[in-house]
């Protein structure tokens, strides 16, 4: 369960969970369900992130003040906790998808050519 | 915000984002029930989420402590007879290693009750041949003048002597003391006050015998008592609480705990002329701040040869060796050894109760492998697995130290009850808070050495495994090889407190084997001391002591009466013989001795006759011991010895016995009629009587004669014999308790492992059986293997023991340490009991039902 190679691939997932976080409430603040739901759709269900984990990384996010919460009423009229982004989450989603972007360029850089080598 | 709320609002953001994403099923049409489980199962581990985020709030280390520790004790009690038998079995080791640390906290840790305990010293000159430590009382006051290295020297002299108040004559032991004594104790009298320098005829009363005999009343200060027929004044009482815990070299019957009369001591230049007029005096010293023991023995030393240079002495000197030691080491003397033994013995008890308790721990490991698997796959980190572990080791040893703490009580009270008086400070052994402090300390070091233990045996990358085995979990082989080897120590440690308990039984069966004639309780002991104006004369001595006598010979059921009285130690002089260098010639003690005597105490005559009481020439008997040291190979009859001024002929030799020390071997002895010896001031009676003594009317017997006159120590010779080894007796009962838990610990661990072992191969039994294996072949398998075990932790044992016992050869009387017969018998005795272990387990598999046994699968 927690021997090194989970954790290391833990580390990466929540990384990754953050940034997609962060980009949603960059829409607007939006409560747990519908922050899962929407990295559904936008990733097309690419991405099947267990919903449950995204609690632990907003709680997470709340604690480094990349974004808040407050209590609002959700769609079906009962008490829930909205969240939203701050402005220093704001910096951060800006170097994140930066640092993504270098990351996948470069993954992808590695991956080309032995895709290539595929077809040939 | 507060954890329970946080832990609240989380449990309501999850339920409500479970809810709408089963509304979103439906919504998509799925039925309400398959809509539910598809939130759940798109969910994730609800536990483990929850346990994620609570790690993102960052439990405090508090919190999760008393969770786990809550939940140790849940699981503990759900298994009360392992909860019971492991805090029982702490509780042994706990529980008699806080009474032995008790012990040794108030006889060898705690400081004397003295302003800078630590800087007192004892000083003295020790004659090995006398085995006497004595100071002349010109030497005390030359160092007292001159040495450096001290801030102050205080002198005592020690005497038995009656206390009469108000007409009632008390048997106590009086001192004289210097000057400096009040400013060394730090002791001030209350009520009243101490004696000033130079002040004559003055008494300082005991608390004992101010609250004993007084009533506590103050208005005795300024009035006279007499003590040994002086007339003194009281001035003060000794503070409540002030013990007089100074060592009495000489052999006193009465011991310095009785110390009732203060009187200044009167050494000065002017009364003490070296080689004429000396005191013996037992010296107190206090060192100055800093300076060591080593400094302060050489100034001393360079003193003496100063002194023996300038008088002529240096003869004296040389015979002598000077011992300046802390007066703590002096007083605690022979107790020092004997309670290292007893607390490495009790140590010993604790490592095998931990290997026992370690043993329990791993079976029970072994059974919860599943329960810690399903924990671990919850969500449950390999920290906090062994966190859990460490609780509940934690909360076994506060229940077991606990336990052992009550344990600690009742034991103090035995040792209070059965230790002996001699011990100093033994006494003041308390359940106090350094006892306590480290009853505690023991207790959490077994707790986290048993906590981490299995938590180290816990690995997460087996829990595929486990989960899979549907709960019939194989131990390793590892686990086993661990049991039997904890087992293997615990015998090895076991044999080698029942090898020193045996020693000692040996040590105590030779000291008290007897001649036959010798019934000494049948024979009782009256000591008397003469005093006062109306025994100053030898002839008014000689009339009480015959008139004693008489009076008991004619009391009803008497057999026989004698008295006996140690005059001294002294150098053996045989007339004629030729001169031995100086130093070499053997010494002889030196007694008074009524004819009736011998027959009382069933004495045997070897050669010549029997001395009666009224003898024309001097004559003398001797015991076999002087007969082979000082007279060698010759005739003993008609030598002549020398006592005193005079030359006394030998008539007789009598058989060694030992009459007053159960403990010491027999040492060259002279006896000489009563109406010949120089000194009858004080004496022993022995009355030997048919059946029991009548203790109380034959001491008012005595009594009688004079009033005026305590009699005390009344008490049978088989008691006061009995009491010159309650030290040992107390060393061999105290090591006999710890090697019987020890033997009892050992047995349970050998049969716990063979059992566990029989249940693990059942089904293998049942597979040998159903093959055709005898049932002698299978208890010949399993009694094999647990012999093997048990063997090997007899060797070790033995082997350890050859290497312990020598550090107590001085607990040992006439046994050597390394005592074949006690090796073997108890090598045999402990596989004895290993076997019987191993055989109650075997018996059970050789009854295996080879069928039932198949279908356990």
């Amino acid at each position: 369960m927690s021997t090194r190679e989970n954790d290391e691939r833990i580390e990466l997932l929540q990384g990754t969970l953050d940034l997609l976080i962060l980009r949603t409430l960059q829409l607007g603040p939006a409560h747990g369900h519908a922050i899962a739901k929407a990295i559904e759709r936008n990733s097309e269900d690419v991405l099947q992130v267990e919903q449950g984990s995204l609690y632990p990384a907003l709680h997470r996010l709340i604690k480094r003040g990349w974004i808040s919460a407050a209590e609002g009423t959700s769609e079906n009229n009962r008490k829930a906790k909205f969240y939203r982004l701050t402005a220093k989450g704001k910096r951060q989603l800006t170097v994140e998808t930066s640092k993504w972007e270098k990351l996948a360029r470069a993954i992808a850089g590695i991956l080309r050519p032995a895709e290539q080598e595929g077809k040939s | 915000m507060t954890r329970r709320r946080r832990e609240e609002e989380l449990d309501r953001d999850i339920r409500e984002h479970l809810e709408m994403e089963v509304r979103d099923n439906i919504e998509r049409g799925m039925p309400p029930e398959a809509a539910h489980s598809a939130a759940l199962r798109k969910f994730g581990n609800i536990a483990h989420i929850k346990e994620e985020t609570r790690a993102v709030w960052g439990w405090t280390r508090g919190q999760q402590a008393v969770q786990d520790l809550r939940y140790a004790v849940r699981a503990l009690t759900k298994n009360p007879g392992f909860a019971a038998v492991a805090a029982i079995t702490l509780a042994l080791g706990i529980g008699m290693n806080a009474a032995v640390f008790g012990v040794v906290n108030s006889v060898l840790l705690k400081p004397l009750p003295y302003p800078d305990a630590n800087r007192l010293v004892w000083i003295t000159d020790y004659n090995p041949r006398f085995k006497m430590e004595v100071v002349a009382g010109p030497d005390f006051l030359d160092w007292k003048q001159q040495a450096q290295s001290f801030e102050k020297f205080a002198g005592y002299e020690y005497y038995g002597g009656s206390i009469a108040i108000n007409g009632n004559a008390e048997q106590s032991m009086a001192t004289a003391v210097s000057e400096d004594f009040w400013a060394v104790t730090g002791a001030q009298p209350s009520p009243g006050r101490a004696f000033a320098p130079g002040e004559r005829g003055v008494v300082v009363l005991g608390r004992g015998i101010f609250e004993r005999t007084l009533g506590s009343d103050p208005s005795i200060i300024g009035k006279t008592i007499r003590l040994d027929g002086r007339t003194l004044t009281v001035v003060g009482i000794m503070p409540p609480g002030f013990r007089f815990l100074f060592p009495s070299p000489a052999p006193h019957g009465l011991d310095a705990a009785q110390i009732e009369a203060y009187v200044p001591s009167d050494l000065s230049p002017a009364n003490q002329v070296r080689g004429r007029n000396m005191a013996i005096v037992n010296v107190l010293a206090k060192l100055k701040p800093g300076v060591s023991l080593q400094q302060a023995r050489a100034e001393i030393q360079g003193l003496q040869d100063r002194i023996g240079a300038a008088n002529g002495t240096g003869d004296f000197y040389r015979m002598v060796e000077l011992r300046v030691q802390p007066l703590q080491e002096r007083l605690v003397g022979n107790a020092r050894q004997a309670l290292l033994v007893l607390s490495a013995a009790v140590g010993f008890v604790l490592l095998i109760a931990c290997a026992n308790l370690a043993n329990l721990l791993l079976a029970r490991a072994t059974s919860r492998q599943k329960e810690m698997a399903v924990r671990a796959a919850l969500g449950a980190g390999r920290g906090r697995v062994a966190w859990q572990y460490l609780a509940e080791g934690l909360v076994l040893a506060t229940a077991g130290g606990l336990l052992g703490l009550l344990l600690a009580r009742v034991a103090i009270r035995a040792i209070l009850a059965l230790g002996p008086q001699s011990t100093p400070r033994l006494a003041e052994t308390a359940l106090d808070a350094r006892v306590l402090g480290f009853t505690i300390a023991v207790s959490l070091l077994t707790g986290i050495l048993f906590g981490l233990g299995p938590a180290f045996s816990f690995s997460p990358g087996k829990l595929y495994d486990i989960l899979k085995s549907g709960g019939h979990i194989s131990p390793s082989p590892m686990t086993l090889r661990l049991r039997q080897m904890l087992v293997c120590g615990e015998l090895a440690l076991a044999l080698v407190l029942l090898i020193g308990a045996g020693l000692m039984l040996k040590s105590f069966w030779k000291m008290n084997t007897r001649p036959a004639g010798f019934q000494p309780e049948s024979i009782l002991k009256m000591s008397v001391s003469l005093s006062g104006p109306n025994y100053r004369q030898d002839a008014q001595q000689l009339a009480y002591l015959e008139q004693s006598l008489g009076r008991l010979e004619s009391a009803p059921g008497v057999r026989a009466v004698g008295m006996t009285f140690s005059i001294y130690r002294a150098p053996a002089i045989v007339e004629g013989a030729p001169p031995l260098p100086p130093g070499q010639t053997p010494s002889a003690s030196f007694h008074t001795r009524s004819a009736g005597y011998f027959r009382a105490l069933g004495m045997q005559l070897r050669r010549g006759r029997w001395m009666t009481d009224a003898e024309s020439k001097p004559v003398l008997l001797v015991n076999e011991s002087f007969a082979r040291t000082v007279l060698g190979a010759g005739d003993p009859l008609g030598k002549r010895i020398r006592v005193m001024q005079k030359v006394a002929e030998i008539v007789g030799v009598v058989a060694d016995m030992k009459t007053a020390k159960l403990d010491a071997d027999p040492e060259p002895e002279v006896y000489i009629p009563y109406r010949q010896s120089p000194f009858l001031r004080s004496f022993d009676l022995l009355v030997k009587v048919s059946g029991t003594p009548q203790a109380a009317a034959l001491h008012e017997l005595v009594a009688n004669v004079d009033r005026t006159q305590p009699v005390y120590r009344v008490e049978t010779l088989e008691q006061a014999l009995s009491d010159s080894i309650s030290p040992r007796r107390f060393n061999l009962f105290l090591l006999a308790v710890f090697a019987i838990v020890a033997l009892s610990l050992g047995w349970v661990g050998v049969y716990g492992v063979m059992s566990y072992l029989v249940t693990q191969r059942t089904q293998e039994i049942g597979v040998r059986m159903a093959l055709g294996a005898q049932r002698s072949e299978v208890l010949r398998l399993v009694v094999g293997q647990g012999m093997l075990v048990a063997l090997a932790g007899i060797a070790i044992g033995t082997a350890a023991s050859v290497a312990l016992t020598r550090w107590m050869a001085s607990l040992l009387y006439d046994v050597t340490a390394t005592d074949p017969w006690t090796f073997a018998t108890v090598c045999a005795g402990l596989a004895m009991a290993a076997l019987i272990a191993c055989w109650v387990p075997a018996m059970r598999a050789a009854r295996v039902n080879p069928v039932i046994a198949l279908r356990y699968e």
